[in-house]
């Protein structure tokens, strides 16, 4: 509220809270001033009252004060966001090495299980070929025995004076033996050499 | 009594409202300010929630794997024990093997000489074939037994720890 202070142009000293505001003409005090003419031709000045001064100052204040409280809180809201995205940004590469760990052991253990079913396949490969070497020296055993047994029958045959019929014994029967029992050892020695290779392999697989 | 004029107010009171003004406006710039930046926290709280979340997923599907990579890793190298066994295990009787099949050779040329000596009738020579084969049929039935019992004790080899 604006006072009107007429009459002389008396200055008056201000409130003690607000000593530069004071009461006159353009010129005195920090009040707004508002010319009146008077009817005597002199003037009257409205200026503004310690009162609303100090409202007005107090409202600055407070604007001040809010406007820096506002302000702690922006910045208390960008740091904390700043350091929210830090975080984020850190644990995302964190997230990313994981993953990359994650592939890499993947990638290792698939390695790691091809090469173990490599050596599983060898050390098969080895087991068949010992079973076949087995199997291939029963055969030629059992060639030999028939081939001997030939051959005695074809002794008793000559001790027995009949020397065409062990010829045509030892042409026939001996002969086709002795073709099993050559057949049989070439299978032994194949299965030799399959089981020499399957160590040989199963020595490369393990040595990876 | 004459109405009022008013007047410009003065210089003191303009800058006083002129400060107040700017005041109003700081406050509304540093609220509009406080606004964004509590948009942009909670837009960086979520994606750190997220990329949290995303990390201990993360986390968990390494160390998952990492178990499974040493699963892996143990089976091989159980593999490899067991292999090793069998490798050493193999060596004596692949050389027991090896002489078994020189001497089935060795018995095959002479069981050709009976065979020859048969055909043509000549004893003598039937006859010393024959005890050349008996002899290398002899060492050929010892190896195959000993070439057995070894083939026997590889079948089980000791795996060491």
């Amino acid at each position: 509220m604006d006072e009107i202070e007429s009459g002389a142009l008396t200055p008056e000293p201000g409130p003690p809270d607000y000593p530069g505001l004071g009461y006159g003409g353009p010129g005195h005090g920090d009040g707004a001033s508002w010319l009146l003419p008077l009817p005597e031709g002199q003037l009257a000045v409205l200026v503004e009252a310690p009162a609303q001064a100090r409202r007005s100052r107090w409202w600055n204040i407070a604007l001040a004060l809010l406007a820096v409280a506002v302000l702690s809180v922006a910045v208390s809201l960008l740091v904390t966001a700043r350091r929210a995205s830090s975080d984020a940004s850190a644990a995302t590469a964190q997230a990313m090495s994981m993953n990359q760990s994650r592939d890499d052991l993947d990638t290792q253990q698939r390695q790691v299980d091809d090469r173990r079913r490599a050596m599983d396949t060898a050390t098969s490969a080895l087991d068949a070929a010992m079973v076949r070497l087995e199997k291939s020296m029963t055969d030629a055993a059992e060639a030999q025995h028939h081939l001997v047994d030939v051959h005695t029958r074809a002794a008793d045959l000559w001790n027995a004076g009949k020397r065409g019929e062990t010829a045509n014994l030892a042409k026939t029967d001996g002969a086709a033996a002795l073709a099993d029992l050559d057949q049989k050892t070439t299978a032994v020695d194949k299965a030799m050499t399959d089981l020499q290779a399957a160590t040989r392999d199963l020595q490369v697989k393990f040595d990876g | 009594m004459a109405e009022p004029i008013v007047t410009p107010p003065q210089p003191t009171v303009r800058r006083r409202r002129r400060f107040s003004r700017g005041l109003l406006i700081l406050l509304v710039v540093c609220l509009a300010g406080a606004v964004s930046a509590g948009v942009m926290a909670r837009s960086a709280r979520h994606d750190q929630t997220i990329a949290i979340k995303t990390r201990d997923e993360a986390s968990s599907r390494r160390d998952a794997q990492q178990v499974a990579s040493d699963a892996a890793q143990g089976q091989l190298d159980d593999t490899r024990r067991s292999d090793l066994a069998i490798s050493g295990s193999l060596t004596t009787p692949m050389a027991t093997a090896q002489h078994a099949v020189d001497l089935a050779n060795q018995t095959m040329a002479v069981y050709r000489d009976i065979q020859r000596y048969a055909e043509s009738l000549v004893p003598s020579g039937f006859n010393d074939a024959v005890n050349r084969a008996n002899a290398l049929i002899k060492d050929y039935n010892d190896t195959l037994d000993q070439l057995g019992k070894e083939l026997d004790a590889a079948s089980n080899p000791a795996v060491p720890a």
